[in-house]
């Protein structure tokens, strides 16, 4: 039922389906490969690979996720084969005039990105790869067009695409003129966790978990019994939430991640973090049932035995294939799927609840549970000069060879410029550095008395492509000493505030400030299974 | 507090094992060491009040090493893990001390919390694995007012407990702790408790008895004895007290188990301290010159206060 072929040199699959035609082209580019200076240009690139098909018509998308990129439409052979076309001359030759038009829309999709899982990655994995997908697409603002055409002429390449068509034949006549390139391997993931389970206290609304394994049939089945278990603890006995769901996402690298979300109401946000604990508490000494298994495992047959099965799996196959994963037919998959024992289930769980992440409500802690504080602070500071706040607060800004820091009592925030992954650079002279591991240091040279050469020293001590220049702040915004301590530059995660200065909204993009903070607000949207769209790359 | 009459005799408190010849029995196993007949007579009570009385008399007689000893594959491990837990906590309060908050050092509230948090993942995994485990549902209830988790998961707590030992008094009474204002609560959310526990709990329910401890609470935590008096003597707080005794104490179905004397202690000292002597003459004539150390928590001499207010109940005529 799964046929393989090329077309110009573009592995190709081809599977049956019921209704309309639909096709894709998937590459291998995501956001995991931007780096965090550059956030949004697939997305951009994708766009404006889309933009000359401005016909309304017909049923086409594109989708940018961590590790690939879909574009694919509905319709007769000849839709496809103008639409698949279009794309690939498009991306041969970027529309580079609608640049700045595809950055607004951009701008304004944003308030739509992200689900409730949105902050977790940036708590593992910091601000690089598989994190990347917790940031604005603060990169985009930047690019101009040799920029974006150089990124689509690198990814957007023929080794490095697979074509899918949900049909029995390709569609007469098409062509794929792509430029060759190469199979891009994934990223390869790294955690900031120095210790899990972990958790950390995020936005309010519910909780939010996740978790690795390596990939195996067991983790669907496992999601499923999860959410299950979810849903029948904190809705039908406690009724403490309303809506509970869970799903398993192969991440492109042998391994997968488990995700769990329980939605609370105001004033049963504590009672969900128990709950919740509970429930994880359950799966981690064994305590599932073949009942369970078997219930879970009949709802997945039915969906993998749906006429559009073959079809549906055709963007996820795409994706394992530009991956290196094994390609599985229907058959195969259910034949995994019936090989699933209880021991496969907890082998799962233990994977997933020891590698495991915790957002809980503001006000929660999980220390109680067995889960780490994740660090919201560094563990040390850069050698060097130090300078200490003009307003008495205590605070002192350490200028070194290596990097900043911002000290104060017992927290340090540090970025080391080798290790830098952006400069946020605000024309007052406020350097905003974030590191790989997402920690965050505010240097406001007018609140300390640091030299005049400050904002020259750090902007020479990283690499330019990683400056992002920030409109100017409006006079009021920028913070000036005064005599009593301003507040808040360490975010409250875990424990008590600290004190110290550098609080500047500035034009209210996001909240600068230092240590590890959510660099945006207001994303936070439960939702029954309101995942973001990067979930849901791969088959299986 | 309440003046003591001068000249009279205290009367010492009993504990269950100077009340109980089982219990006395039971404590001396632990004393010995000896977890199978603990374990035994612990897994043959039959409900958690009985149980978590049992319990408390051989917490501090076993030792750690006897509890960590019970293999996991045997059936007695859940209940030796719980009491495992229960000592952790036992140890925890220990570092912190009973006094104020505000008189506790950083360095006891790191060792406080890191005792709880144990004990927490140890009962965290027994209820895991045993959900009817209502003595460890129970810790973790106290567990979560140590560390400060809230009302809301105090009483999922409670309410999983309760799955399985519906309208247990022990329960109650922690949960009514919980709720009063020194736990971040309020007495209104006491009063609407108990209203609950009256709507729900059926007659002879041992449970009822958390709405005469709810009041006691109230007393005690009175600035003085005249305005605890005052607040016991509302005619709609006396006519509850007299509502719960008809559904407990005064109700043929009513079992108390080892709560005998708690309970007939709940309505000596309410009805005393309400004025209505003859009310608490029955309930000095059962608990037959005994009492618990209940009576240490709301007056200053305990034993004094007991003699007293039977005296006034019984009269010396009338002494049981």
């Amino acid at each position: 039922m799964l046929h393989r072929t090329e077309v110009d040199g573009v592995p190709t699959l081809l599977a049956p389906g019921s209704g309309p035609m639909t096709a894709g082209l998937t590459f291998r580019v995501g956001l995991a490969d931007e780096g965090a200076a550059r956030i949004g240009i697939t997305h951009l690139v994708e766009h404006l690979a889309l933009h000359r098909h401005g016909v309304a018509d017909y049923h086409y998308n594109g989708a940018t996720g961590s590790v690939v990129t879909h574009f694919h439409m509905q319709g007769s052979e000849s839709d496809i084969v103008t639409y698949l076309e279009m794309v690939c001359d498009s991306l041969a030759n970027l529309p580079v005039q609608r640049l700045e038009t595809e950055k607004a829309i951009l701008r304004t999709e944003a308030a739509g990105r992200g689900g409730v899982n949105r902050m977790l990655p940036m708590w593992r994995y910091g601000a690089q790869h598989y994190g990347l997908v917790s940031y604005p697409e603060w990169g985009i603002d930047r690019l101009g067009p040799d920029d974006v055409q150089s990124w689509a002429n690198a990814w957007f390449t023929r080794a490095n695409a697979v074509l899918w068509i949900s049909g029995d034949r390709v569609p007469p006549g098409l062509r794929l003129r792509l430029p060759a390139g190469t199979l891009r391997p994934v990223p390869v993931a790294s955690t900031m966790l120095p210790a899990t389970p972990a958790y950390f206290t995020g936005a309010g609304g519910g909780v939010v978990f996740d978790g690795i394994m390596r990939r195996h049939p067991a983790g669907s089945v496992f999601a499923l019994m999860l959410e299950r278990e979810l849903f029948r603890s904190l809705r039908q006995e406690s009724g403490l939430s309303y809506a509970a769901s869970a799903s398993y996402d192969p991440r492109g690298d042998g391994f997968a991640v488990v995700t769990a979300f329980a939605d609370a109401l105001p004033e049963k946000q504590g009672a969900v973090v128990g709950g919740f604990v509970d429930v994880l508490a359950g799966f981690r000494v064994g305590r599932i049932t073949q009942t369970d298994l078997d219930a879970v495992r009949a709802k997945r047959d039915e969906a993998l035995r749906h006429p559009d099965a073959h079809a549906g799996r055709l963007p996820g196959l795409a994706a394992d294939l530009l991956t290196g994963a094994r390609l599985r037919t229907l058959d195969q998959l259910r034949g995994q799927l019936y090989a699933v024992t209880l021991a496969d289930v907890h082998d799962a769980a233990l994977q997933v609840l020891g590698s495991g992440l915790l957002q809980v409500p503001p006000g929660s802690r999980a220390d109680w549970a067995g889960f780490a504080a994740a660090p919201t602070t560094s563990t040390d500071a850069v050698p060097g000069h130090t300078y200490r706040a003009l307003d008495g607060s205590g605070a002192s800004l350490v200028l070194g060879a290596d990097g900043v820091s911002i000290v104060e009592g017992e927290c340090r925030a540090t970025v080391r410029y080798r290790s830098c992954a952006v400069v946020h650079a605000w024309p007052d002279g406020a350097r905003q550095l974030i590191g790989l591991d997402g920690i965050a240091v505010l240097v406001e040279p007018a609140l300390f008395a640091a030299p005049a050469d400050t904002t020259a020293r750090i902007d020479r001590s990283v690499h330019p492509s990683i400056i992002l220049p920030m409109p100017a702040r409006r006079p009021d915004d920028i913070p000036r000493p005064s005599p009593a301590p301003t507040t808040g530059a360490f975010p409250s995660s875990t424990g008590p505030v600290p004190r110290t200065v550098g609080v500047l909204p500035p034009g209210g993009e996001f909240p600068p400030a230092t240590g590890r903070f959510p660099p945006f607000t207001g994303l936070f949207r439960p939702a029954a299974g309101a995942f973001p769209p990067a979930a849901r790359e791969f088959g299986a | 507090m309440l003046p003591a009459v001068p000249f009279q005799m205290p009367v010492p408190e009993s504990e269950p094992v100077d009340l109980y010849t089982e219990l006395r029995r039971l404590a001396a196993d632990a004393d010995r060491g000896n977890w199978p007949a603990v374990a035994a007579f612990l897994g043959g009570l039959r409900g958690l009040d009985d149980l978590a009385v049992a319990c408390r008399q051989v917490e501090e007689r076993l030792s750690d090493d006897v509890l960590q000893r019970v293999p996991a594959t045997d059936p007695t491990w859940l209940l030796a893990q719980t009491l495992l837990g229960v000592r952790t906590v036992q140890r925890g309060w220990g570092i912190r001390g009973t006094g104020w908050a505000r008189n506790v050092t950083r360095q006891q509230w790191a060792g406080f919390h890191e005792h709880l948090n144990r004990a927490e993942q140890i009962l965290i995994e027994v209820t895991a694995r045993e959900p009817r485990q209502g003595y460890a549902w129970l810790e973790r209830m106290i567990i979560c007012r140590g560390i400060s988790l809230g009302h809301d998961e105090a009483r999922r707590r409670y309410d999983r407990l309760s799955v399985h030992h519906p309208h247990a008094y022990i329960a109650g009474y922690h949960l009514i702790q919980q709720l009063q204002p020194k736990w971040g609560g309020s007495w209104e959310k006491v009063a609407e408790f108990s209203a609950e526990l009256l709507r729900s709990a059926p007659p002879g329910s041992i449970g009822l008895l958390a709405v005469v401890a709810g009041h006691m609470e109230r007393f005690g935590a009175a600035d003085n004895d005249a305005e605890g008096t005052a607040l016991l003597r509302d005619p709609k707080v006396v006519a509850q007290i007299h509502a719960v005794a008809d559904v407990t104490v005064r109700h043929p179905a009513f079992q108390p188990g080892y709560r005998y004397h708690t309970a007939h202690d709940w309505f000596a000292m309410l009805f005393s301290l309400i004025g209505d002597h003859a009310a608490a003459a029955p309930h000095f004539r059962a608990l037959a010159g005994r009492r618990t150390p209940l009576w240490s928590e709301y007056f200053d001499k305990p034993g004094t206060a007991y003699a007293n207010l039977r005296d006034r109940a019984l009269g010396a005529s009338g002494r049981g």
